[in-house]
Formats: C-alpha cells, structure tokens, sequence
C-alpha cells in the first residue's frame, strides 16, 4: 500500500538540495566576508557547516532513493551523483578541519572551501540539466555562441551536392562519404547516441567500427558490413538505415561502395579515385532559380476568392504552400475585359494566367501590365492582336506568352522584343505566323515557336508486312 | 514552543499524513483496451509492434511488450512509470531520443493515461473485438426528457443505447418520420423495392400494424433477393473467371442458393458452415454441395503461359482474407507477408488457416473442376441405382466412391501434373500435347489399384499408339491403347493394370501419321476408378451402360468444393514475406491465438473451422453480421470500418448497443437474419423523421448519433429496380442463369474470349437487377457508375459517390427512358385528365407522400413547355415516340417527360 | 471550415424567414446564369477537401463536386498526362535497345548462364537468340537509336528522355499491367489516373477528369481495372470515351428531345432538388444538383471535343487519322485536344503488340512492323502537334509497354515456330517520356550486350511512377490514402524518382 512513500521522498531531493546550497554559501560567506578577525563568526561557521554536512547528506540520499526510484540510467547521473557525494564530504572534512584548527584562514582549509565552492556549482548545474534538459542553459543564447561552443544538439545534414565544374577536385571522404554518412545514418550513430556503439561521425569513428567490429573492408566494398546492412533487403532485420527512416537513394551507396573500392582513401579526391561521372552527376547542384518568383504574401481572404470564383473564375493556388494563384477562364467562356478587371484585388498574386478561348482583346493588355508576379500568359484562340504590347515589358516575371490562334500580328510581337525575362512566344496559326520568316526570329531576345511541322509521307507509310 | 512537545507534534503531523493518504482511495482504474491500446496504436505500433520491432521493443504482444528490450531493461515496468524507458523516452529533449520518433508528441493526457496504467500495474488487455460478446445492460433510464417527442412510437433496447448517446452528446432524437415515406424506407430496405398498391392502401387505411407490415415484408421474396445482393458482393459473385479472358461460368445455382437460405431465413450460423464445409458435412445434399461454390468464386486465370498453381495459390489466399473478411472483419491479407502490423494475428497464424483451405482439390484448370453436376431428376434415379447396386455386390465405401464419381467426379490427376517433355507440349499451358514419339511423366500417382482408367480428351488425328508405362520408358507396361479421332471432348474408359501405391507414369504416343509437332491428342485429365462389381451378373451391362450414360452426360456443372482424399493431400507451408515460391516452415491447421478457443470436437478441416467461427465464443462472427445488417439500413455500420473491426478500426460509436444486438442475435434470435432486421427496423431511431438541420448537420454530418433517421442514395440495383417497379416494367420471375438488359453496342471487348453480350427476349430484359449478368472485366455500365463494383475480391462496403455519369444514365439510358415511357403512357391514360391532379397522384405513387406546390409547379410547367413543345414541333413527336405508340399524341409525349423528370428526382433516387 | 459555418448559419437564417431563404437561393441561381449552377456550389464551398482527411465528410467542394481542382503539394512541371500504353508490350530490341551483339549471335543458343532460375511464360529448354529485324541508326541532335520501324518518330526524338532498362517482376499481361498501371500486380488497387484526378481533381468542370480511349480491337488483358479506382471512390475512375456509338455512354439524349426541352427537363428537376434540399437540408442533394448541371454541360462538351471532323485537313494528314474508325491515330489527335480543353489524365490503351510470332500478325518482322506503322506517325504527330500549341509546355507524355520481350527467339512449348516471334521479358525494356518537366533528348541505363537486363541505370515500375507523380507536383512517398486502417501508397512501400531524365 504504501509503496509510494519512497518515490515521494525521493521527489523531495530537489527541495532539499538547495538546503546544503543555502548553507555552504552562508558558511563560505561568513569564512571570507569579515575583513579583519575572521574569528568573530568561527562558530557560526562551524554550525552552518554542521547543517550543511546534515543537509548534504540527506540530499544525497533522497538523490539516490530519486534515481533508483524514477529509474534514472545511471550514466546519466554519474557525475551528479559523484560530484554530489563528494561534496557531501568535503562539506564534512572542511567541518573538523575548522573544529580541529579552529580558524579559517589556513591553506588547507582555503583549498578545501575552494573545491567545496567548485564541485557545489558543478553539482547544481548539473542537477539543473537532469530535470530541465541539457541545453538548459545554451538553448537561450544565440545560434552562433551555441555553434561555436559545439553546443547545438539538433545539427542538419543537406543531401551531398557537388558543383558541376570543379567536382573532381572534391575530396572523396569530407566531401563526399562524410555527407552521406550524415544525411543517412548520423542521427543514431553519434556522439550522443551510438547505436550498437557506432559513430560515423569521423574518420577514426568509422575504422574504429561497433559492436559487431569493423565495418570497412577496404577494397571490397559488398564484404563491408557498412554496404552489406544496407543492401540486404528492406524488411530483413538487420537492413540499415532501418526500414522506416529515410533511406540512401542508389546512387549514394554506389558511391560509397566506390569509395571503399578505390581504397577508402580519406585524402584523395574524387578525381584521384577516378570516379566516373555517371556516378555522381546526380548530385550536381542545378543552380536553376524558381520559375516563379519568390514572394512574401498572405494567403487570399477566403471571401474574395469566393466572389471571384462565383464570377466563374478559375482560382487556384500554385502548390498548397504558395499564396500565388493561377486564375484561369477554362470555365467561363464569356470572360470579358471587365471580368477580368474585377480580379484587380489579387492582382498581385496572379502568376498563371489562362484566358484562351475568352472574349478578351487588346484593351485588358495596360490590365495585365499591372500582374507584377506574372509569370505565364496564355491568350490562345483570343482576338488579341498586341497592339500595345509593349506594356508587358513592366512584367519583369513574365517568362512565356501563349498565343495560339490569336490575332497577334507581327509588328505587335517585336514591341516585345527586349523584354527583360520573355523567353518563349507561342504563335501558331496567328496573322504573325504567316508574315513572319525565320531570319527575322533569330533577331528577337526570345523564341517564338510558330509550327506548322509536318511530317512528309514516306514510302513505307502505306506498306503492309 | 517548547520543545518536548516536538515530537508528540510531529508523530501527531504524521498519523494526519497517512490518514490522509489511506483516505484517497485509488483513482479509476484505466482500461487497457479502451483507453491505452488506442493511445499505443496511434503513435507507437508503426514501428513497434508488428513488421518493426525498434530497438527489440514492441506493443503488439503482451509478452514483447514487457520483455527486455536492446536496452538490457524491459521498457515497461509495471507501478514504476518514472522508472519505465516507455515514459521516459516520451519527454526526452533530444528529437534523437524523444518519441514517438520525429513526430509529434504525445499529449499531457495521453502521457498521463499511461503513466496511470503502468502505474496501476500495466495489466494487460485484449481489444474490446476479441473479447466474447457479453450481455450488456439495457440503460432503461435514458431518454426520459425526450418522451415528448416520442408520444407514438413504441420504445425498443436500441432506442435506450441510442438515447444515453444522444444525452451525452446533447442531441435530441427526431420524431417519428412521415407514414408514407416511412413504409417507403421500409419497403426499399427490406424488399428493395417500392410497397405493392394494396399494401400501400392497406397500410393508409390503417388495416396493418407496423410490426404487421414489417413480417409481410419479410414474407416476401422479394426479400431474399435484395439482402442477396448485399451478400454476393462479399461473396465476389459474378458470371465470369475474371482475369485475362474473363470467360464465362455457370455461377447461378449458388446465386439462388443464397437467395432461397435467405428467403427461408436459415440460421446464420447453418448459412455460414454450409457455404464453407457443405461438403464435409455427413452425405451432404445437393444444395449443401451448391453452398460451397462461395469460395469457387474466387478468380480463375486462362491466361496462356500462367502456371496453375500460382492462380490456385492465388485462390486459396483469396479465400482466407475473403473467409476473415466477411465473418471476422478482419483484414488479414497483410499479415500473408508479416505479423499484422496493428491486429495481433501472427504472419504463422495466416498460413496455419491457410492449412484450413490448402486441401480442396481445385487446381485453376480451365474447366473449373471439380464441378457439381446437377443432374435431371431421371438421372438422379440413375446415379442411386447404380449406388445401390454397388453397395449390395461391393460395399458401401465402393457405393459412395461410385456415386462421389458421378456427382463431381473426383478423385482425378489433371494434364497439367506432366512434366519432362520429349515431342510434347502442354497445349496453352492447359491439356497435354504429345506429338509423334513424344513423351511425357506424370510422377506420384496413385490408381488405388484400380483396373480401369478413365480418361478426358480429344483427338483430330486418328490411329495414335499410346502407352502408359511404371516409372520409365523401360518400365513395365501398365495399359496400351489406341486414340482415334473424336467428337468433341469425351471421357473413355481404358483398362489398366492393377497397381499399389504411388509411382510415375510414364506416357508415350507415336503416330507417323501426325504433322511434325502436331498433338496428336489434348488430354484434360487421368481418373483411376475401378469396374463396376460382378462382371458375370446380367444386370451388369445395364449398369455399366447407364454408368457410360451418365459420364457421357453434360449436365449443368457448378465449381463447388471438395476436399482431398488423404492420398493426394498438399502440404501447407508459411510463404516467406509472401512469396509463394519461397516456402517456410510447414504448419498445420489452427485457429488463431487471440480468438476464441478450438473445441476438441471439431474436426481439424473447413468444417471445424466453420463450427469455429459461429460458435458463441467468437467474438467477432456476430458482432461483423449485426454491424453489417446496421449498415444496410443506416448507411453506417456501429463500427464505421465494416471491412475492419480490428484495433486500427473507427471506434464503434455504439459499442453496449453492438454487443447487445449481438448477443441477442445468438442467443434470442438463433441467428435469425430476419429476426434481427425486424429489432432494428422496430425501433424508434429507424423510424424517426430524416429531415436535418444545419445546426444539426454541422454537429452530426454523419449522423453517427441518429438523432435523425437514415438517409442515403439506393444501391445501384435498387436505383434500377425501383424505376422497373414504378413503371410496371418489373418481372417478378425468379432464378436461373444471368440474364443481359439492353447495353449500348462495343463494351465487352475482352480478349481471346469470343463471347458477345445478346440482349435477353421478353420480361428477362425487365428482371430484377440481381439477375443482371455480371462480366468481371466489364460490368453492367450503369451498376458501375452507381457504385457497384467489379466482384473481383470482396467487397464489404461499398463507397457511395455522385456522379454527371449517373445522371446521364438515368436521364438516357433506354430502361430509364422505357420506365418513363410506361410510366407517361400510364399517366396519359388517367381518365381524369387533369395534369395537375394526374402529377399529384403519380408523385405520391411513386414517393407516398403528397407532392408540394412549389414541386408541382415545377413538373407542371415542365409538361406545359413540353406540351408546348410537340405541339409546335410534330416532327419531334414523332422521333420521340417513334413506332413505340400508336396513339402518339403531345400530352404523352409531355407525359413522359415529366415521369422522366420524377425518375431522376433526388428524393426519388435516394432512401429517407 | 470557415465556409461551412458561413453556408450553415445563413441555412439556418433561410429556414427561419423563408423570405431570405428564397433570397440566399435567388442569388445563387441568379449567378447560375440559366443553368450554370457551378458558380453557386463554388460559391457555396469551402476549401477544405484535401485528400490527406478525405474520409472525414464535410461541406466541401468536394462534398459538392468530387472531382473539383485541389492545387499539388509542391509546385507542378505538369498539369496534364498523356499515357501511350501499348497493351502486348512491344519488342524494345526492334525500336529503341540497338544491340550490334544481338546480330552476331542471331540463331545461337541462348547462354544457360542467362536463363538461370529465369522463367518465362512460353519459352521452354533453351531458345536460340534472335538479332534485331530492324535497322537502326542515330537520329536528331541527341544521336538516339531508333529503327527503321519509326521512321517519322525519328524525326522528334530530340524531343523524348528514354528509359533504356526499365524491369517489372510480373510476366503475364493481366497483372503485369495492373502492377503497370496501379502499382500492385494484384486487383483493387487504385489506377495511376485514379489517383492523379483525386489528388488534383479537374480544371474543366464540363469534362471527365481522366479519360480513357481504347484502340486495337480489344481493352487490355487486366480489363477495366487498368483504370479503376480501386479503394478510392469510383468517382475518380477513367472514363472510356469510345470512337462509336456515345462517346461517353448515355451521353446523347434520346430522339426527339431538343436541348431547349432537356435544359427545361434538367433546370425542373434541379427546382424540385432544390426544393428538397430547403426541406430536408441534406448537403448531398445539393451535390445532385450539381451533377446534373455538370451533365448538361457535359453534354455539349464532349462531343465536341470527342469529334475530329472540325479538324483542318493539315491536321488530319499530320496525324493520319482514319475519320470514323477506331484508330490509334484519331485516339492520339483526340488526346491532344481533350488536354486542350483542360483534361487532366489521358490514357491511351492500343492492344495488340503481344509478338510472340506464332502467326503472321504476331510476326516480329511482319505483324508487329504493321502496328509500328499504326503508331509511328501518330504519335511524332501528336509530339509535334502539342509542341506547336505550347501544351508540350504543361503536358508530360508517357510511352511504354507492361513489360518487354525477350532476345530470344520464342520457341513455344519447345516448339520451334514458323515465324519470328520474342516471349515476354521482365528484366530489361525500354519506356520514354515527354514534355513537361522531362529533360529533352536525354537516355538513361543501359542494358547488357544481349539487351537481357540492366547494367546501369535500371529503373523500376515505381520508380516511373514515383517519376510520374514527382512531374506532377506530389511527393510519392507523402501521397496517400487511408484504407483498411492503413495509409496505401501508389508507389506501395518503393519508387526513386529519375532524376537524370528531369529538367
């Protein structure tokens, strides 16, 4: 029945704690603080330290019942629980040191008070960290203090990427095995948190192998257990990273297994190993920019896209994270100038914009002008004829104009010309389509796709085998 | 103070202390099923329990769950929470450390409930679904404030579950529903059909009792085909194999088969061992023998260059996640490849049920076999003579075999066993192939010592020397003969020597006369069946004759069940992740673990297993019918997962009212199906008022707490039915094969497979939908928009959508235009000839409650433009009408069109 | 959830003042313009119908209409998909897989060392090789190899990324395309255009949002459920729009009813619905409502883009279409305009490449050469045609088989046959894709001297998919759908996306 008094006292040591804490500084005070006769407070000293030997005591043992009670692991609270105890009986030494020499100023006792102090502080702080975590204390500084003092728990790995041009030169090891060995297996193989006593954090860490030994067999990559854990099926239980983590993509282990089959060099680089491109092209980093423009925008009210969408507008946002939208007349084949006009409230977010087979003409152009994040027009099947094109060059986003079977006429295009990001015209079966010769494209900053392919007839069209 | 007191003080602190302590008595316990299975499931079980067991830890067994993990230390420790890794790894700082693994954490109370559980000692439970059915308490004392609204309606047990429900989730429940749609709904879901006139008009005049129209329902057969429907689409009836090329087969028997049990009301429990062990039953009868063509209808592949065996295997497996499915809702085909990631049945425990079905001799053949052969009542006569003669000149054992033989012909080795060709082949991967000096082996083959072989083919080349020889060409010759051309295929009896035990025939044909690498024969299949006793009697040439006859006889064939004999036994092994050519450890029939026990009694086959699964002790055979039954009649079941009743399920909304039904099912009801639907229909929450709220319906969408009644769109056959029935189309005619209602041109395109769609003559085209011939590749187009499926696997539940498709069916398809020809010309020839009054009645007709003005003023003004319409436009009428009438005239034309519109209205389409 | 409350509270004020009710209804109909209800459900939704919660039922657009657009979870290369899938799976070692090799050892026995623990659906013993019976050559700026057998899809190749050691583990046609199509070789599973339309729904709410068009005579040998919605509702199932008869069945109204009266038919019983939705309150009726509003529209629709006769005769030489006829060519000039009107998934299914050489129409050199000629055209027409009209901007084109066929020639049942014919092959074929998102002119793996099977560069049947779905806007692995208590993947528990064929 009262098999909770135990865990109650133990929950008590952080309570009592603080009793030998209060006291030792007291007495430590009292030790130091008098300038002239330090002899004034020696019994004073000597009873606080009586209390705090008391207290100490007690707190270690509650400390103890807490730890076998809540079943602490015990390297968790090794030091704690050491450093606690010796001050316990330092506290206790320092009491008949001071009862024996009945003074305060001696050298011995100064040193003992001194370690007293350091092992107290130490003992707090790292009780502090067993109940409130260890990062109590970092956490609240900046990134850059906690980095630098190699205190940031949480570190991210990014998937390896290699640049283009200068590849070879990428050291085979830090550039290469170290990001895969990161991204895939540090979160259970660190400093922190070895699983089966493995880190691969490091270059010694990974010859120093696990529990189980090595884990390189140099030169034979698939006599690695590194390699063999990972290529044994996903469901066998010894498969590596474990079936529900994430798992390295293909080209990943292959270049690890050319790592340990070119000698597992940690210095040579990628050249050196003669690595063949194949292998690592997939990690180039495609500095390619979003298509669409980045933007800092609050979703759409949800009542204004209920207007706009009830007009018979097509709205729909990009992705389910973007704000931009793309507005579309694929259901609202009467779409006029005006129509299109009331979208003036999201104007910004507009980035597609789909008005073929609409009853828009040249007139909504100056409209459109204003879609700073336009990044894609489609006027097919329209009788836009481009008179005032020009105005699109404010559209700094605006990368490709669809213009199918529009009007557009040929001079109107080359108002274009010179746009600052325009890379693609479409102009099939237009008036521009037919006036215009192919020399006359090659002058313009964009392409202009205008078809009509054909496909000749050939004499084996009809055969029949 | 002073200080001698001090203690007396303290001592006196202390007793107040512990008395207090004492006094607190031990906070509620919590209940492993219902409060921490749950909180397991949800967050730990993914990887630990099943196919993961991280870090050696796992929550789906007791016995893992508190075993020592990677760890060295067990992570639960009963009445230590603090000390348990299982709490603490739940407030660990680090993402590395903390769980549930890189995900969110638990909430404080969940935590809590945890804590609380293991500190209460971390007793282990089972889930409420594999806990045997108790009797629950009836709560007589809910939904006293709501007997206002409750003045008429009588009040049953289900009403009081509901109630409690109802009261704790401040909902109030709706008054009784409006009589005429009442009886509609009624009608629709006992029937599937709209109340005949009388019964309508008896019902208005009072003349019937609720109660007395809800037996009449059930009386009529019309009863047994819509609950057939719901039946088939678990037992994957369809008309077709399915797969490739998708041919036809003779299914129907079994359709009626279930719908006559049904009409009788067969206990639920007969209905279930008949369909899963008729034939082990003592000297089954014919209809038990039908019954098990359930689990015959699992898919059939003619694919050319499929190896049988993987398709029979294919089969088995279907049968048990079908066979757990429909009694057990239980999903087991996980568990084919691992322990069951939520459910605790164990990857063994699979195949050990498996071992269950691994012994019935279909092997995917071409023909199906063995097939039941439903002989005429004068060759019945036949096959008993011929019995008894053998009994009075043999014996009995002999009797039987003889009679087996005739009634589906088994025991016999297929064509496919052959292996080892020389000049031979296994035509299509189906019959053997021998061509001229070809050879081939059958190996382990057992003739019981039977003198005679029988034997299935067909030949085009005459004059082939076969040779069948004991294990080798050089071994000794068994029989010789000769194969000549035939007619179409035919079973021949050839002598052969009298051998024991198994041994391998070796076959050889030669016939210079065939065409390099031309068959000189397709042989189907070897039977070894000894002669029919006393040569030298006079009546025996008769016998033989008749026995010859009756062999020779094609009768209606259905796939039905038949296990092994002992000779021919299979083994049943454990596939490894699944894969049915890598073969585990062998195991043997068994039932599993967390279920209920097996009685020594049973016989270790189906038919144990059978026994097994309607005994009173299986918690989930009664509880997965009540739910089903539930479903059928509130578009909902108590647990929403009808496929799933296990710990990954939808909580039952209503678990007292589930167990209660259940328990009366069993123990009141005998497994009466009728029985159960009249309790439910009976009560209040079937017969209160549809109509919701927005308040309502925001708090209830699903109406999972019936504080309104059920209303849902009717099943595609009722869509079909109703329309046929309201027009008078209808054909009440019953049984039979599948018949084939109009379909536009070009759906059945399957291929190798000759088979065309030909529209039925006469009232067939007008059969209820049940009838309709199921093509598993290719469906009856309009069923499928409405839903129905495929009958490829089975089906549990069916998820109701809404398509422009279905629109386009009932407006266009020509059964839905014919119906409202009938009904058009029905109305033109009201006398009273008035349209106002004549929509009036045909609307209450069809929907049983008046028609509202603004209604009726819809339809009205519909029939004026379109009256106006013809009027104006004669040339329209008459392609409207075309030859179909002879009295063609613009009011029926309007007419028509109005009953189409009635046809396509949602309260018409819909059940409320 | 903030419409919902909206739409509730303001029925809830309707009920109370019928006036105002009439008012919230007038106003919606009044947006209908005559029969355009769309307006009024769009205008009465909410946006809350993300797959992720889809079992949970709420008044959401896709309450109201099931297949209403949802935008992709990342940003999307592609809107729509064309998928060419020759049912039968063509000879990738007569088209596109060159194997100089193969020539040498044409009529030699087949190395035991290949056929080790291999089996095949017909070929028994051991089979001689078969060199190709196609001349090839390298085409376009890209150098691809492509035979005489293509000679005017040599002219775009520069256009297309192949995929030259694609494997699947299934060798007979029903499930090898199911696992194809679905992901799983076994039924039930939802179909690759299932699960796009029901992740994105449809731009064009007058049309299907997956259309399905059969050429060859027959639908492949899985049936239907090659574009079956498995668990998913049947709402999200292809549509088969067929070249005779109804192009969508029951589409055409029946004789004598002009689309004034069907319009007058349709708006009386959508009165009446409405009627009883104001009655009984019962958000699926309103649903109804939109349905047969939708089928209306679809009437008019379809079978405009579903006729090809509009077509200009430039047009219809460039495709080679056979007006009136179920052809391949008319399929793929009808996909180019279904994507056009704003389709999301088109799925092409032409049967009849199963080349096993038993016959002269199964011959590798005779039969199958015809279908080649069947397809050569029409689909360099249709790349080019989408290309001109910028749809090749937004448009991803899928080509291949549900498996390959074997270098061997087929020696049936140990038969040696009178023509030349392949088995059925798993371990090496070759698919290509187009268009959006896909790196033009670009070819990854490689398969052996034999073309037997991969040496690098294998990609599996869901690493396509995973590919598919990555174009589309989807993470594969993140794209799920809850069934039987479990979360069930496209892509089940595999797939990597190609990334060497992604722009």
């Amino acid at each position: 029945m009262l098999h909770f008094i135990f865990p109650l006292i133990g929950r008590f040591h952080p309570l009592i704690v603080h009793l030998p804490i209060g006291f030792i500084l007291i007495s430590l005070i009292f030790m130091y603080f008098p300038r002239k006769d330090k002899s004034i407070f020696l019994p004073t000293v000597k009873f606080a330290l009586l209390l705090s030997t008391v207290s100490a005591f007690f707190a270690c043992i509650t400390g103890i019942i807490l730890y076998n009670q809540e079943g602490f692991a015990f390297d968790t609270v090794r030091n704690h629980l050491v450093l606690g105890i010796t001050t316990a009986l330092i506290c206790l030494s320092l009491y008949f040191l001071i009862k024996k020499k009945q003074t305060t100023s001696d050298p011995k006792i100064h040193m003992a008070s001194g370690i007293l102090f350091l092992t107290l502080t130490l003992t707090g702080h790292l009780g502090g960290n067993l109940t409130h975590g260890e990062t109590y204390l970092t956490e609240v500084l900046p990134e850059g203090i906690q980095e630098t003092f190699g205190w940031k728990i949480e570190e991210q790995f990014g998937p390896l990427s290699l640049d283009e041009e200068k590849w070879q030169e990428a050291l085979f090891f830090e550039e290469v095995v170290q990001p895969i060995l990161n991204q895939n297996c540090r979160s259970c193989h660190n400093e922190k948190n070895r699983k089966g006593d493995l880190m691969l954090t490091s270059k010694e860490t990974l010859l120093k192998g696990g529990k189980n030994g090595e884990i390189l067999s140099i030169g034979k990559p698939m006599e690695s257990h590194l390699i063999e854990r990972m290529l044994l099926p996903l469901d066998h239980e010894d498969h590596m990273p474990p079936k529900e983590k994430r798992q390295p993509i293909k080209s990943e282990v292959e270049l690890l297994k050319a790592w340990l089959l070119a000698g597992a060099s940690f210095e040579e680089t990628l050249g050196q190993s003669e690595v063949p491109v194949a292998l690592v092209s997939s990690f180039f980093v495609r500095n390619e920019t979003s298509f669409y423009p980045e933007v800092q925008l609050e979703p759409i009210e949800e009542n204004i896209l209920k207007d706009l969408k009830s007009k018979g507008f097509f709205i729909e946002k990009l992705s389910e994270e973007s704000p931009l939208v793309k507005v579309s007349s694929i259901n609202f084949p009467d779409c006029e100038n005006q129509d299109v006009a009331s979208l003036e409230p999201i104007i910004e977010y507009i980035t597609i914009l789909d008005l073929s087979h609409s009853k828009v003409n040249d007139d909504l152009i100056p409209f459109v002008g204003k879609m700073e994040n336009l990044t894609l027009l489609k006027l097919n099947e329209t009788d836009i004829q481009g008179q005032n094109f020009e105005i699109l060059k404010n559209n700094i986003h605006l990368a490709t104009i669809h213009l199918t079977k529009s009007q557009v006429k040929k001079e109107n295009l080359l108002k274009l010309n010179s746009h600052p990001r325009l890379q693609k015209v479409f102009a099939y079966d237009t008036p521009l389509a037919k006036e215009m010769t192919n020399e006359k494209i090659n002058g313009l900053s964009f392409k202009v796709e205008m078809g009509n392919f054909e496909l000749p007839s050939l004499p084996t069209d009809k055969v029949k085998y | 103070m002073p200080t001698k007191n001090l203690p007396a003080f303290l001592s006196v602190l202390l007793f107040l202390l512990v008395g207090v302590i004492l006094f607190f008595k031990e906070p509620k316990t919590v209940d492993f099923s219902t409060d921490v299975k749950p909180i397991l499931n949800k967050h730990c079980i993914s990887c630990h329990g099943g196919v993961k067991k991280n870090g050696g830890f796992s929550v789906l067994f007791e016995e893992e769950a508190f075993a020592v993990t990677e760890s060295g230390q067990p992570a639960i420790i009963p009445g230590r929470p603090g000390q348990s890794e299982l709490i603490r790894r739940l407030y660990e700082s680090d993402p590395e450390m903390r769980m549930p693994y890189h995900r969110p954490a638990l909430s404080e109370s969940e935590i809590e409930t945890l804590k609380k559980w293991i500190h209460q000692g971390a007793t282990w439970g089972k889930h409420w679904a594999y806990n045997p059915v108790q009797e629950p308490e009836i709560p007589l004392a809910s939904g006293k404030s709501f007997t206002s609204i409750l003045a008429k309606t009588p009040i049953s047990p289900i009403d009081y579950f509901v109630f409690q429900k109802l009261e704790e989730n401040r909902f109030e429940p709706s008054p009784e529903e409006d009589q005429g749609k009442l009886l509609r709904r009624m009608s629709l879901d006992i029937t599937g059909l709209p109340p005949s006139e009388k019964f309508v008009s008896d019902w208005n005049a009072g003349k019937i009792t609720y109660a007395q129209a809800v037996d009449q329902l059930l009386d009529l057969p019309t009863y047994g085909e819509k609950w057939a429907t719901w039946w088939l689409d678990m037992a994957r009836y369809a008309d077709t194999k399915g797969y490739e090329r998708d041919v036809s087969r003779t299914m129907w028997p079994y359709r009626d088969w279930v719908i006559r049990s049904l009409n009788e009301d067969m206990p639920f429990d007969q209905f279930t061992v008949e369909q899963l062990a008729g034939d082990l039953l003592p000297n089954p009868s014919e209809a038990q023998l039908i019954a098990t063509a359930f689990h015959r209808n699992t898919m059939n592949n003619d694919e050319g260059g499929t190896e049988d065996e993987e398709f029979r295997v294919a089969a088995v497996l279907d049968r048990v996640s079908t066979t757990f499915e429909v009694w057990q809702s239980t999903t087991m085909a996980c568990v084919q490849c691992h322990s069951h990631p939520y459910d605790p049945f164990r990857h063994e425990e699979f195949f050990q049920v498996k071992a269950f079905f691994n012994n019935s001799r279909d092997e995917d053949t071409h023909d199906e076999e063995p097939k039941l052969r439903i002989y005429t009542e004068e060759e019945k006569v036949q096959v008993q003579k011929i019995k008894s003669w053998v009994a009075q000149n043999s014996n009995q054992k002999e009797a039987l075999a003889k009679e087996n033989f005739l009634t589906y012909q088994e025991p016999k080795y297929h064509a496919h066993l052959s292996e080892d060709f020389v000049n031979g082949e296994l035509i299509d991967t189906k019959w053997l192939g021998l061509w001229h000096k070809g050879t081939t082996y059958l190996r382990n083959i057992d003739t019981q010592s039977s003198d005679l072989m029988l034997l299935n083919y067909w030949a085009d080349v005459d004059g082939t020397k076969m040779e069948i020889r004991k294990g080798g060409p050089e071994g000794e010759i068994l029989s010789e003969f000769t194969i000549n051309k035939t007619e179409g295929r035919i079973t021949r009896t050839i002598p052969f020597k009298k051998i024991s035990g198994k041994t391998d025939l070796f076959i050889s044909a030669s016939n210079p006369k065939a065409k390099p690498q031309q068959s000189t024969s397709a042989i189907v299949w070897f039977a070894f069946i000894p002669s029919l006793p006393e040569k030298d009697n006079p009546e025996y040439l008769i016998m033989e004759q008749q026995w010859q006859d009756l062999l020779a006889a094609k009768p209606i064939s259905l796939p039905i069940m038949i296990e092994n004999p002992d000779f021919m036994n299979r083994k049943t092994h454990v596939f490894e992740r699944g894969n049915w050519m890598l073969l585990g450890e062998e195991v043997s029939p068994k039932t599993p673990e967390i279920l209920n026990n097996w009685k020594a009694e049973w016989p270790k086959n189906r038919l144990g297993l059978a026994y097994w699964m309607v005994d009173k002790e299986n918690p989930l055979t009664a509880r997965t019918l009540v739910n089903r039954v539930w479903a059928q009649l509130f578009g909902r079941g108590l647990v929403n997962s009808l496929e799933d009743m296990g710990t990954q399920s939808d909580t039952p909304s209503h678990p007292e009212l589930l167990d209660h039904l259940a328990w009366k099912l069993m123990h009141e009801f005998d497994w009466s199906i009728k029985s159960l639907i009249k309790e439910i229909v009976s009560s209040h929450t079937y017969r209160q008022s549809s109509k919701t709220s927005p308040e309502m319906y925001e708090k209830d969408p699903e109406n999972r707490w019936y504080a309104r009644g059920p209303r849902f769109r009717l099943s595609a056959e009722q869509v079909r039915d109703q329309a046929l029935a309201v027009s008078g189309l209808i054909s009440n005619k019953m049984y039979g094969k599948g018949v084939m209602p109009h379909q536009p041109e070009g759906i059945w395109q399957t291929v190798y497979n000759g088979e065309s769609w030909k529209t039925s003559e006469g009232e067939d085209q007008y059969r209820r939908s049940i009838y309709t011939f199921l093509k598993r590749t290719s469906p009856y187009p309009s069923f499928l928009s409405f839903d129905a499926g495929s009958r490829e696997v089975c089906i549990s539940k069916r998820i109701v959508t809404n398509t422009p498709l279905q629109a386009l069916a009932t407006l266009n398809d020509p059964v839905y235009m014919e119906a409202a020809l009938k009904l058009g010309e029905k109305m033109s020839q009201n006398p009273k000839k008035n349209p106002d009054i004549i929509i009036s009645e045909t609307y209450e007709k069809m929907l049983l409650v008046p028609i509202t003005d603004s209604k009726k003023k819809s339809m009205l003004n519909l029939y004026e433009e379109a009256l106006a319409n013809y009027r104006s436009r004669p040339e329209e009428l008459k392609e409207f009408l075309q030859d179909k009438q002879v009295n063609a005239n613009p009011e029926l034309a309007a007419y028509i069109l109005v009953a189409s519109a009635l046809l396509n209205l949602d309260e018409f389409l819909t059940k409320s | 959830m903030k419409r919902l409350e909206n739409l509730l509270t303001e029925l809830h004020r309707n009920q109370l003042e019928k006036q105002t009710r009439r008012h919230f209804l007038m106003d919606c109909v009044s947006k209908m313009g005559g029969l355009a209800l769309a307006p009024l459900l769009l205008g009465c939704e909410t946006n809350s119908g993300k797959p992720a919660n889809s079992q949970q039922l709420q008044l959401s657009a896709r309450d109201l209409n099931p297949l209403s657009p949802l935008p992709p979870p990342y940003f999307a290369k592609a809107k729509s998909v064309i998928y060419l899938h020759m049912a039968g799976s063509p000879s990738q070692l007569e088209l596109f897989d060159f194997k100089p090799e193969l020539v040498k050892y044409n009529n030699q026995p087949c190395p035991e060392s290949l056929l080790e623990g291999r089996k095949f659906a017909f070929i028994r013993g051991v089979p001689n090789l078969l060199g190709p019976q196609s001349n090839f050559a390298q085409h376009g700026e890209s150098g691809a190899w492509v035979s005489d057998y293509l000679p005017h899809f040599s002219k775009v190749v520069d256009e297309v990324a192949f995929l030259k050691a694609v494997h699947t583990d299934q060798f007979n046609h029903g499930p090898a395309q199911l696992f194809m199509q679905t992901g799983s070789p076994r039924l039930g599973r939802p179909s690759l255009g299932s699960w796009v339309t029901y992740g994105l729904g449809t731009e064009n709410q007058n049309l299907p949002g997956f259309v399905v068009l059969t050429s060859g005579g027959k639908t492949p040998d899985a049936g239907k459920s090659v574009w079956g919605s498995g668990f998913l509702p049947s709402v999200y199932q292809g549509v088969q729009c067929r070249s005779k008869g109804d192009p969508v069945l029951y589409l055409e109204d029946p004789k004598g009813i002009n689309r004034d009266l069907k319009q007058t038919l349709i708006s009386s019983i959508n009165e009446v619905n409405k009627a009883e939705f104001e009655a009984f309150g019962d958000p699926e009726t309103l649903a109804r409502i939109n349905q047969y509003e939708m089928a209306y529209r679809m009437q008019i629709e379809v079978p405009e883009v579903m006729n090809i006769n509009d077509e200009p005769e430039y047009i219809h030489e460039l495709y080679g279409t056979k007006p009136g006829e179920e052809a391949f060519a008319n399929n793929c000039l009808l996909a180019r305009k279904l994507v056009e009107k704003g389709v999301r998934f088109v799925q092409l299914y032409d049967w009849g490449w199963d080349s096993h050489g038993t016959d002269h129409d199964t011959a590798i050199d005779l039969g199958f050469r015809n279908k080649c000629n069947e397809i050569d055209r029409p689909i360099a027409a249709l790349l080019l045609d989408l290309k001109q009209r910028g749809l090749l901007e937004d448009t991803l084109v899928v080509w291949g088989g549900e498996f390959g066929r074997t270098p061997m020639q087929e020696n049936r049942e140990g038969k040696t046959q009178g023509f030349k014919g392949r088995d059925h092959h798993v371990d090496a074929f070759t698919m290509w894709m187009a268009g959006a998102g896909i790196k033009s002119g670009a070819s990854y793996g490689q398969t052996d001297d034999f073309g037997f099977s991969g040496v690098e560069g294998k990609v599996s049947v869901h690493d396509v998919q995973a590919t598919i779905l990555q174009v589309l806007g989807f993470d594969h692995e993140k794209f799920t759908y809850n069934f039987q208590g479990r979360p069930f993947r496209l892509t089940d528990v595999e797939g990597e996306i190609i990334r060497d064929i992604l722009a």
